[in-house]
């Protein structure tokens, strides 16, 4: 009895070792992994054959079925451009110009990483279904209260829930290498917080 | 003193060994995962179609609103799969998955020059025959998943989307 005892301390000791290694891994990973530019992280190869044990865990973890470059590029943002969390208690104003791909989307998700349900069935603004500026840019506004409503008519704009954090995703696709060689300075949209209520 | 830092170097190594097979394996259990969440066995070189995301849509985490989906699992162990489709002039891409996520094959619109696309896709121990009459890809892993992704952009033409679906089929080639 005291034998099998001490083998299953030794049991609980060696799982208690592994997953504090899987924990700081998912804490360490994507601080070395993720290419930032701006407010937007990317993993540079998603779904490349070559990818290293971590990355394919991780894509796995969060997406599963990622193309592999330069088919599609995966950006995805918490912030905004002062490095605050996205919350569905302010509201925001992204800003882009047209983005060198054959086609992209902007879509936003709630705290649990699914599309939040609105009235609008509503989940993203693309390429072709957006309304682009007089300048060939867009802004794209993003509000959890109904407060703000009357400000963004007949604009772009995306409902988030309210009282809770939100993200966004933005993909493109039928990019090239370029892009990737330059992830850190492709000039992509930017998120801004306009004001918030309590 | 001496036994007791080769014993912490004992918990450690094991320690490692076990979080080093979790995670090069969490990911063939997500692509399992996936599969059951899909209908299980009954997709296994059989086409499913997806819907248009919406709210509800639960099976994979982020998925995204832009694109209608058509795919199938394939296990190529005793014989290779036959995957048939029509091939949009809109954004159309069809991907192919190893058992561990690895995309090994990826074809967009732009690459194929017909209007109908036909591929044999091969298990990493399927006897070679000749191909005259399509593209052949070779899995690395006898079973995995493949994905056809068409972009709905402003939904002009959703329909046709939803027709192109009817068009692919996915089934062995003994069959």
């Amino acid at each position: 009895m005291i034998f099998v005892r001490r083998y299953l301390i030794y049991f609980f000791i060696i799982i208690a070792i592994a997953s504090l290694e899987t924990f700081i891994a998912v804490k360490v990973y994507p601080k070395i992994a993720l290419t930032k530019n701006d407010i937007w992280r990317i993993l540079p190869s998603p779904g490349d054959p070559d990818r290293d044990i971590y990355t394919r865990a991780a894509v796995a973890a969060v997406g599963t079925l990622a193309n592999k470059k330069p088919e599609q590029a995966y950006f995805h943002s918490e912030t905004d451009i002062t490095d605050e969390k996205l919350s569905g208690n302010c509201f925001y104003k992204m800003t882009g110009d047209d983005i060198d791909a054959r086609w992209w989307s902007v879509t936003v998700y709630g705290s649990d990483g699914f599309l939040v349900e609105n009235t609008e069935k509503l989940y993203s603004y693309n390429s072709e279904n957006i309304n682009y500026n007089i300048n060939g840019g867009f802004e794209i506004y993003f509000l959890g209260k109904n407060d703000f409503i009357p400000e963004v008519g007949n604009k772009n704009w995306l409902r988030v829930n309210p009282d809770e954090s939100f993200s966004l995703s933005l993909r493109l696709y039928g990019t090239n290498e370029e892009l990737f060689s330059n992830l850190r300075r492709v000039n992509l949209p930017i998120i801004e917080k306009l004001r918030c209520i309590e | 003193m001496k036994s007791i830092l080769n014993k912490m170097l004992i918990f450690i190594f094991f320690g490692t060994v076990i979080h080093l097979i979790f995670v090069i394996y969490f990911p063939t259990y997500k692509m399992w995962e996936l599969n059951r969440k899909l209908g299980g066995e009954s997709t296994i070189n059989n086409v499913f179609h997806g819907d248009k995301i919406n709210s509800n849509s639960r099976d994979v985490i982020r998925p995204s609103p832009d694109l209608l989906y058509s795919g199938c699992s394939y296990d190529v162990t005793y014989s290779p799969l036959i995957v048939t489709s029509e091939v949009l002039d809109s954004y159309w891409s069809i991907s192919f998955y190893a058992s561990n996520s690895d995309n090994f094959a990826l074809m967009n619109d732009m690459d194929i020059q017909d209007k109908n696309i036909k591929i044999y896709l091969f298990g990493p121990n399927s006897k070679p025959i000749k191909i005259t009459d399509g593209y052949a890809i070779f899995s690395p892993s006898n079973k995995g998943a493949m994905l056809i992704r068409r972009f709905i952009g402003n939904e002009m033409n959703i329909d046709e989307l939803y027709l192109n679906q009817d068009t692919l089929t996915c089934s062995s080639l003994n069959n």
